[in-house]
């Protein structure tokens, strides 16, 4: 009974997180380098949908695309001010990362500038949830799993159906042979902050919908969605999915493990019981994530 | 109670995050290695000197000097996956690997006091001060020390192995096809780097006389890098120089918010928000910093 | 009654006032205040410097310290030690405040605390509550009740309220939260009941589902826990939707039950229904008249009203001394303590001998059709 509560709540942080891993493994794969203010666009747009659907009374759904597509314009405005110039005049990747730590510092606060610090959560009434073989959930958390996947799906046609698919693909194998090809490589890096910046807000709102919405959440969550994402191997949307629910997995499994049985040898000993201090959960996220980097720093899957 | 004794303490607090910047800064701005968890080097020299002194009762200075050395020794760990790792992918780690040091000294209550901290640390040559006078002569100490290592840095930083250093920066390939030892001299970097941190944390530690796991949030971190950046990555002098004017933008917000009609916490959060657009501009339109690094020119002429 | 005891207070200050020479420059008494604006605590900052606001009002119409105004110089902790240093560093050494009020987590007090026994600065702070409080030094002074109380009054409330033996406890990893458990604990061994599982949650995080699944883990037959606002409205709601907040089978038990479910009471009061625990004796009905004057709503905490009877007493205790000097008006403060009637913490604010509160009694409470409301079994 245990263990089916424990995988459903797995898949439900894997579908928030995977959603977050996949725009960030993106962009890194495409312009090399890890965005740290990933997970804040996401919070800008899950404000965005807090204030349309607080402010002018829309549905929450339509709240949300209007946020996400805001927030898509947003990721494509920033590259254009910040990074583009960057990238033409030629600096190594990791100063676009150092300025990307820049804008997670100033975007975080700015978000606290503007919807203060105080919690925030949506309009989504608290109800008794659904018991599937003894475990519980909410329709809520079964909405999210059911756009989690479909977002999924939505987004390996869009990878292998489209030219713009098939043209991000081969920009991220060999840009000068793309743009040979007369692809227009900026074109399609707008389409992808686009997409990248979208799809996160997709995952941040559900994340703040399942839970409460402030403006440290994106900081908080930006270690776990980093680990997905290398754990599942960078440039491989597959491997973040994969990332997710193995870190989802970790996260709450972690705290369910007893290790009497290793540690009493057989009856040898007698210990009550062996459990890891809950204090240490948070680390869970940063463990894996610094044991992929030392022993497989491609990730599980290879980029395709 | 003055304003002079605010001056002093200002300064202190300056000088201590002067150490740490220029530590930073030979990771960063000699080797180029993106170090986000150098508030890792803070909390081990302030936690080792501490607790050795309040449980050992070991003489101050060899305190300090333990300090240094498991400091530094943490530097070379974590210069060992630079051989293999990614840049950016170091960078991640780091960061993760310092949350995971922060989580050790809260959840090692046996160890480290936990959330309570330690309390009551002895303070160097206490005895020889009165209450009023103490508070100059750890600002001469702590003065002392950042003249030390200034010169100490800029003795390495100025041989053959400076040079390889930056070197490295610029094209490690490049280095590695000249025969260059390229991992030997970027661990000696992380070991020296580490040194100075420590010393930084002991020097801390016995200057407020408590510490607790809260002194250690990333943000320290990130304020570092504001420094390195703003001063001007690739020289000591810079560090000093951005340690000095953060701090001073730091604490003039408390003076100015009696005259700026803002609530705290917007003032707070506009505090970062600047921070962080410090970043994005300096690191885009003025990489170099206020102060710019001497390029040496070696003039054939003058090699025999 | 404390009415009458109120009028007679600000009597004797008035009486004060008038008996010294008006002669004297009418240069402001300043008195430092810290509180958490920002960070983990901000929520209730409004509620604390309400507090002092109201009492400084009073202080000033009624002549103020020695005939001269009382001014607060108000500076933000940041709920961060370094920005809490920073801050008491700036009032004690630029603005030269002898005394200090204000009001925030332990964390941050104690090395404040510490730098004010060592210069010489009075000290009366309310809400950290651990009891590493009472041997720092004689300059400082405590208007709320330590945890060493609170951890005893929940455990036998809980264990004779519920007449169950399996508890398993969650609190919050830092120094309020450590404190408060490990006196729980303790005076749940004394009761004779066992401790299944001990929970320690990181604060600010958003999915504490992994933690109330180890809480749960050993089948235990009640619940002690607390929170702040944002903790207490994500795992009020994720134990809900896990059937874990079904009180008739597993009982919880709350040590502060206003702080812990301030946001939740407002957003989520269905899933709160039943769950019992403690609260600081409400505020004085003088207190609460007033404060809802000023600010048109009711305080969210009790702390508001501790934070008033803090300035008052120093007020009271300056003009008793006849000076400012910080270690006069804390020599005042044992003598005022007899016959001040406070607004807080029931009205008795007498201070053991180390300057803490003497006693400690809290409101049981419980929560019923979305209000927090007295308990009676």
């Amino acid at each position: 009974m245990e263990i089916v509560q424990i995988i459903i709540n797995s898949l439900i942080r894997a579908s928030e997180l995977s959603l977050l891993a996949l725009g960030l493994t993106m962009v890194f794969d495409i312009l090399k380098f890890a965005n740290f203010a990933h997970t804040d666009y996401a919070l800008l747009g899950a404000f965005l949908a807090y204030s349309f659907s607080q402010a002018l009374g829309l549905p929450l759904i339509v709240s949300v695309m209007i946020a996400a597509g805001l927030t898509g314009l947003f990721g494509i405005g920033i590259d254009k001010v910040l990074y583009k110039r960057l990238r033409t005049i030629g600096v190594q990747p990791v100063s676009l990362m150092i300025v990307s730590m820049g804008v997670e510092i100033a975007l975080r606060n700015i978000l606290r500038l503007i919807w203060s610090s105080e919690t925030k959560t949506y309009p989504i009434a608290v109800v008794k949830p659904l018991e599937i073989l003894g475990a519980r959930i909410t329709m809520l958390q079964l909405e999210i799993i059911t756009v989690g996947f479909l977002s999924m799906v939505a987004f390996h046609i869009l990878l292998h159906k489209t030219t713009f698919g098939k043209a991000l693909r081969a920009i991220s194998d060999n840009r000068a042979l793309a743009s040979a090809c007369a692809i227009d490589s900026e074109k399609m890096i707008r389409w992808m902050w686009f997409i990248a910046s979208a799809y996160g807000v997709i995952g941040g709102t559900m994340i703040a919908m399942e839970h409460v919405l402030y403006p440290r959440l994106g900081f908080n969550i930006l270690i776990p969605v980093f680990c997905a994402a290398i754990l599942g191997g960078i440039g491989n949307p597959y491997g973040a999915v994969l990332g997710a629910l193995i870190l989802a997995f970790a996260e709450n499994v972690v705290l369910a493990l007893d290790l009497k049985w290793l540690l009493n040898l057989g009856g040898l000993f007698h210990f009550e019981s062996i459990q890891i201090n809950t204090g240490y959960k948070p680390a869970v996220s940063f463990l894996i994530l610094i044991l992929v980097l030392l022993f497989k720093p491609t990730g599980l899957l290879r980029k395709e | 109670m003055t304003i002079v004794n605010f001056l002093i303490y200002f300064l202190i607090m300056v000088g201590i995050y002067a150490l740490l910047a220029m530590s930073l800064n030979l990771q960063v701005g000699y080797a180029g290695l993106i170090n986000f968890g150098q508030v890792v080097f803070f909390c081990i020299g302030a936690y080792t000197s501490s607790l050795l002194a309040t449980k050992t009762g070991l003489p101050l200075l060899f305190c300090f000097l333990l300090a240094m050395i498991v400091s530094g020794f943490f530097g070379y760990v974590m210069s060992i996956p630079t051989k293999s790792l990614k840049s950016d992918y170091w960078a991640i780690a780091t960061l993760a690997a310092a949350e995971v040091f922060r989580l050790v000294a809260l959840n090692e209550g046996w160890l480290t006091g936990g959330p309570f901290g330690v309390m009551s640390i002895p303070q160097p040559l206490r005895f020889l001060f009165s209450m009023e006078n103490y508070p100059l002569f750890y600002l001469f100490l702590v003065t002392l020390c950042v003249i030390i290592v200034f010169f100490a840095l800029a003795l390495i930083t100025d041989s053959p192995f400076g040079r390889d250093l930056k070197a490295i920066r610029e094209e490690e390939d490049l280095c590695l096809s000249l025969g260059k030892n390229t991992r030997k001299l970027k661990l000696e970097a992380m070991v020296v780097g580490g040194m100075v941190g420590g010393l930084a944390g002991a020097l801390f530690a016995h200057y407020v006389t408590f510490i607790s796991p809260e002194n250690f949030w990333p943000i320290e971190t990130f304020l570092l890098w504001a420094m390195i950046i703003v001063g001007g990555r690739g020289n000591h002098a810079g560090a000093i120089l951005g340690a000095a004017l953060i701090q001073i933008f730091n604490v003039s917000t408390r003076f100015i918010g009696e005259y700026v009609s803002l609530g705290s916490d917007s003032m707070a959060s506009l505090r970062m928000v600047i921070i962080g657009f410090l970043i994005i501009i300096f690191v885009s339109y003025r990489p170099e910093g206020i102060i710019k690094e001497k390029k040496k020119v070696y003039d054939p002429r003058n090699i025999r | 009654m404390r009415k009458i005891a109120f009028i007679i207070a600000i009597a004797f200050v008035l009486s004060l006032v008038i008996g010294l020479n008006p002669t004297e420059a009418k240069e402001p008494v300043k008195i430092g205040i810290l509180c958490p604006i920002t960070g983990t605590q901000a929520v209730m900052s409004e509620d604390l410097l309400t507090g002092f606001k109201l009492a400084q009002e009073e202080i000033n119409d009624a002549g103020g310290i020695l005939g001269r105004p009382v001014k607060l110089i108000v500076e933000d902790t940041e709920t961060r030690p370094a920005a809490g240093m920073d801050a008491a560093r700036k009032l004690i050494e630029v603005d030269k405040v002898k005394i200090i009020s204000g009001g925030f987590s332990s964390g941050v007090a104690l090395p404040i605390a510490k730098y004010c026994q060592e210069h010489k600065i009075l000290a009366v702070f309310q809400p950290p509550t651990s009891p590493l409080f009472r041997h720092v030094g004689s300059y400082i002074f405590l208007t709320n009740v330590l945890d060493n109380y609170k951890g005893k009054v929940i455990a036998d409330f809980a264990v004779q309220d519920s007449g169950k033996t399996r508890f398993a406890t969650m609190f919050m990893n830092n120094a309020f939260g450590k404190a408060l458990m490990d006196e729980t604990l303790k005076n749940l061994q004394k009761n004779g009941a066992q401790v299944v599982s001990k929970v320690v949650y990181e604060l600010n995080k958003v999915d504490y589902k992994a933690e109330l699944q180890r809480l749960f883990s050993k089948k235990p037959e009640a619940i002690i826990a607390t929170f702040y606002a944002k903790e207490g409205l994500v795992t009020a709601k994720q134990a809900y939707e896990m059937g874990m907040l079904d009180v008739n089978k597993v009982p919880w038990y709350v040590p502060e039950m206003t702080s812990s479910f301030a946001s939740a009471i407002k957003k989520i009061p269905n899933v709160l229904e039943g769950i019992k625990g403690l609260n600081p004796l409400p505020p004085g009905a003088l207190f609460m008249e007033k404060f809802k004057k000023k600010m048109g709503r009711e305080p969210i905490t009790a702390y508001a009203a501790m934070n008033y009877d803090a300035l008052v007493m120093i007020a009271m205790a300056a003009n008793f001394a006849n000076s400012v000097d910080p270690t006069k008006v804390r020599d005042a403060l044992w003598k005022i303590d007899d016959w001040y009637r406070g607004q807080s913490t029931g009205g008795d604010k007498r201070f053991d001998k180390d300057g803490m509160q003497g006693y400690g009694k809290y409101a049981k409470v419980i929560i019923r059709n979305g209000k927090i409301v007295p308990y009676k079994k």
